[in-house]
């Protein structure tokens, strides 16, 4: 599931990377709060670690292979935060040191593999774990249930990004410029694979790693400080909220304003109508109202960037697949805020 | 050890990489923030065109840069190229069929049509895959990986996370052989050949033992930071000049994307 | 008083419910050559790591250099930095002295720390290079090292900060005999007059070499203080703190995972199991 280079075009590797950043400033803060000088040394050593679990050929049940995206493993024994950046640096090594992932596509692999997918999973783990005691057998059940569901919140972030790509991006003859298919296939095809062997190595690798733990090293597996775990769902909400707005906007967005997102021409910024197009697509973050000094120059060579295929794809079954994705995109987030409201219910219940 | 076959990939990768690196030729002469930022905007170039004609071109200049590099078309092949051709080309070839456009051809037996503007998005996908990865393949091969991460604290990337970024590549090492070490020390006791269930019944055995010592491993080597100064924040030695040929590169490199994005090609 | 070194009275130090060290009492001063011997278990590492105020005693006093070894004091900024640059360790394990991308970044982490100019640091990095024949070596990573070299390498990048005081924990470990011996002599040669060195070993074939005073630690508590040539011939006491056995046999090296050094690590948050890298002679 690492994305390569040239599936998603530059504006949404743009806009995966700007959905990432923040929780790579929140995670960095929160690591160097708590580790002060450790948090150097551990991160890297848990990040080699990250990578190399997700070199191991797992043996699967049936006689096949699969390679753990480690993000249960990461999200249950390190917590989500030192998760987020641990499996970051190991997708930003697998991407630069040895090719497996996209460059451009670094933004989009951490939000789906480091991001969504170790919050999802973090999130069942704990649902489901409970206040079980750290040698049951639940709590391997947890864990393989938490990888298995975090590896497929990261897919389906993934198969919305590539599922888009075909809605947004095409030449004026309709040839699909980045990745080809639609919602419709990409969601489907995505899942099976990930529903099935992905996931199944996923639930495999959490729960097995979680048993071995028990039986070799359980005080690994003792939760973080309560006001570590306790606060970090809450406090976040707004940027999951943030999160839930850029994907449900920049598609909607893009169709509204009928230009590509970050695409927009000189006279669009000029013009109050387009101005406000691009404000809501931008999240209702206004554009500065003085035309940029470069664009201005830039735009006697700035052809219209292909005003019509926004209507043509209006007039498509596209507007299901646009719905899909917000509701795809909005299911995620409700799985977050409902894990995370249960969560504090059941802790308010037992204090 | 089965499970370990990828562990041995990574360090055959990294030794290759090393290896090439300290080769002479055009690309590993330049400046390693130059090179960095040059590739980085051929990629970007590769992902913003909207011309296949522009894209070959890019690919093309790609196996320039590798040629006067000294980087062969087979090494590219094994390195790039099959990899990507088997995994994108193979995601690919359903898009000939099922984009909708103006029918191309129809396939003889099954009756399916394939469009042109099916055609033309295989071929961008792949192509964009392609062109990319041989850009990625050269910054490494042309490129030791300390340098690469100076560069990147030139080019803004905090010098903390590049502090990660090379600590990290440093105990990927350390833990793969540990890791060898652990699965060797308990595979030895099991006699007999092992089915898939002990196989991961020891894969797992490893993990865990491997995060443990993992984790008293990163205590220690805060120890020895802290022993040699260490108090949270991290300095590094630069040792790069640039020459004339590197922004002439650079300017060059800049211009691709410029121009494709002016010129909408 | 500032001609010593070290002043420890009466220094205890406990790893949750296990008494690491006990009423340690010793002075060193300043350009004394001092081997702390003691079998794996003994405390020496532990007692290397609370003299580079890595841990700090939970009993009793200690003095580096007239400062006192406490967290309090080393809470203090400038305490600490005025610290690091007098005392320099070696740790056992070249992975975990060796955290750098390559040779040159390891010898130049120190100083930068330290906040020498680059070009100071530059100049001092080719010096060293040069001393310690590592020049062809510079830009290599770690991970394609031998051990030797690697030890090498860890060395050089401590004495770079030119500490006044050199501790070294185990420096001949898992080397071969011919790498060991190019050691010890390069030891005896580079650390010179003047410079502190206190080296913790089990191995006794090197303690002359290195040391004209030896203390032997059995157990957490010092079980003899004196001369080492006096010590070494003192067959009673060696086999009492299981330095040597009663039947005749070369003491075992550190298998890959059989006999394992216990080595305290610190800060113990929570328990680790203790455990040994195996530093074979190349990856």
């Amino acid at each position: 599931m690492h994305i390569p280079d040239g599936y998603l075009s530059p504006s949404t590797c743009a806009l995966t990377f700007a959905a990432a950043a923040p929780f790579w400033y929140l995670a960095s803060q929160k690591v160097k709060r708590q580790l002060h000088t450790r948090a150097v040394p551990l991160m890297a050593v848990v990040s080699a670690f990250s990578f190399v679990v997700m070199m191991f050929n797992l043996p699967l049940p049936g006689g096949t292979t699969g390679h753990a995206a480690g993000l249960g493993i990461a999200a249950i024994v390190l917590g989500p935060w030192a998760a987020v950046l641990s499996l970051s640096v190991a997708l930003i090594i697998q991407a630069v040191f040895f090719g497996d992932g996209g460059l451009t596509a670094i933004g989009a692999n951490c939000l789906n593999m480091a991001v969504i997918g170790p919050f999802v999973a973090s999130g069942v783990y704990r649902m489901l774990a409970g206040t079980s005691a750290i040698t049951s057998a639940r709590r391997v059940f947890a864990a393989g249930a938490a990888g298995y569901v975090g590896m497929n919140a990261a897919a389906l972030a993934a198969a919305i990004e590539f599922g888009v790509q075909p809605l947004l991006f095409t030449d004026a003859g309709g040839t699909p410029l980045y990745a080809p298919y639609p919602l419709s296939i990409a969601i489907p095809a995505m899942m099976i694979g990930h529903l099935t062997i992905a996931g199944l190595a996923e639930a495999v690798a959490s729960a097995g790693l979680v048993a071995a733990l028990q039986r070799y090293e359980p005080e690994l597996l003792h939760p973080a400080p309560a006001s570590d775990t306790a606060s970090s769902w809450w406090t976040v909400r707004k940027l999951w909220a943030g999160l839930a707005a850029l994907m449900v906007m920049s598609p909607i967005g893009l169709l509204a304003a009928g230009t590509a997102w970050g695409e927009w021409s000189a006279e669009d910024l000029a013009d109050p109508v387009a101005r406000q197009d691009i404000a809501a697509a931008s999240g209702n973050v206004h554009p500065p109202v003085a035309v940029p000094e470069g664009l201005q120059k830039l735009s006697s060579i700035w052809t219209a960037p292909i005003p019509d295929y926004a209507p043509s794809f209006l007039r498509h079954e596209s507007l299901g697949y646009i719905l899909s994705a917000m509701i795809g995109a909005g299911l995620i987030i409700l799985g977050f805020l409902a894990v995370s409201a249960l969560r504090n219910r059941l802790a308010a219940v037992r204090n | 050890m089965g499970f370990l076959h990828g562990l041995d990939g990574v360090e055959r990768h990294a030794r290759e990489a090393e290896d090439a690196s300290a080769s002479a030729g055009f690309l590993q002469g330049l400046d390693p923030r130059i090179k960095l930022a040059g590739l980085l905007a051929l990629v970007i170039a590769a992902s913003l065109t909207r011309s296949l004609l522009t894209l070959a071109l890019l690919f093309s200049a790609a196996v320039v840069l590798a040629l006067v590099s000294g980087i062969s078309p087979r090494r590219l092949a094994r390195q790039a190229w099959l990899a990507v051709l088997l995994f994108t080309g193979a995601l690919a070839i359903p898009a000939l069929f099922l984009v909708p456009g103006d029918e191309l051809a129809r396939l003889p037996l099954l009756g399916w049509t394939v469009s042109s503007q099916g055609l033309r998005s295989a071929a961008f996908l792949l192509g964009r895959a392609e062109t990319s990865a041989t850009l990625a393949v050269l910054l490494v091969l042309t490129t030791p990986w300390p340098h690469v991460l100076k560069a990147l604290s030139s080019l803004g990337v905090p010098v903390a996370i590049v502090a990660v970024l090379g600590m990290t590549y440093r105990y990927i090492f350390v833990l793969i052989r540990i890791a060898g070490e652990i699965s060797e020390a308990r595979r030895s006791r099991i006699m007999s050949r092992m089915n898939g269930k002990a196989r991961r019944h020891l894969l797992f055995t490893t993990m865990a033992v491997l995060l443990g010592k993992s984790l008293a491993l990163a205590q220690d080597i805060h120890l020895a930071m802290v022993a040699r100064g260490f108090r949270g924040e991290v300095r590094l030695l630069h040792d790069f000049q640039t020459r004339p040929r590197d922004w002439t590169f650079l300017s060059a490199a800049l211009l691709v994307p410029g121009l494709i994005l002016g010129l909408r090609l | 008083m500032t001609d010593n070194a070290f002043h420890f009275s009466g220094v205890g130090y406990s790893y949750g419910p296990a008494r690491a060290l006990d009423n340690i009492g010793f002075t060193v001063t300043s350009g004394e050559k001092l081997a702390l011997l003691g079998a794996n278990g003994s405390g020496k590492s532990t007692l290397l790591r609370m003299m580079d105020a890595l841990c700090f005693p939970d009993g009793g006093t200690a003095t580096a250099c007239g400062m006192t070894l406490s967290a309090t004091a080393f809470a203090d900024e400038d305490t600490n930095f005025a610290f690091r640059r007098r005392v320099g360790l070696v740790f056992q394990n070249p992975d975990v002295q060796m955290f750098n991308p390559t040779v040159m970044d390891e010898l130049a982490f120190g100083p930068l720390q330290l906040g020498w100019s680059t070009t100071e640091v530059r100049r001092e990095i080719d010096n060293m290079l040069v001393r310690f024949n590592l020049t062809q070596l510079k830009d290599r990573p770690p991970h394609r090292l031998s051990g030797g070299e690697k030890k090498r390498v860890a060395i050089a990048s401590v004495l770079i900060c030119k500490p006044q005081i050199l501790l070294l924990d185990e420096p001949t470990a898992a080397l071969d005999p011919a790498s060991k011996s190019d050691l010890v002599s390069f030891l005896s040669r580079e650390l010179g007059e003047d410079r502190t060195v206190v080296t913790a070993t089990h191995d006794l074939d090197i303690v002359e070499d290195i040391s004209s005073r030896t203390i032997v630690l059995d157990r957490g508590s010092i079980a003899a203080d004196g001369a080492t040539l006096d010590i070494i011939h003192d067959t009673a006491l060696l086999q009492r703190t299981h330095l040597v056995f009663p039947h005749h046999h070369s003491h075992p090296k550190a298998g890959p995972y059989g006999k394992s050094h216990s080595h305290i690590h610190e800060p113990p948050a929570k328990a680790t199991p203790s455990f040994d890298f195996d530093h074979g002679a190349k990856d």
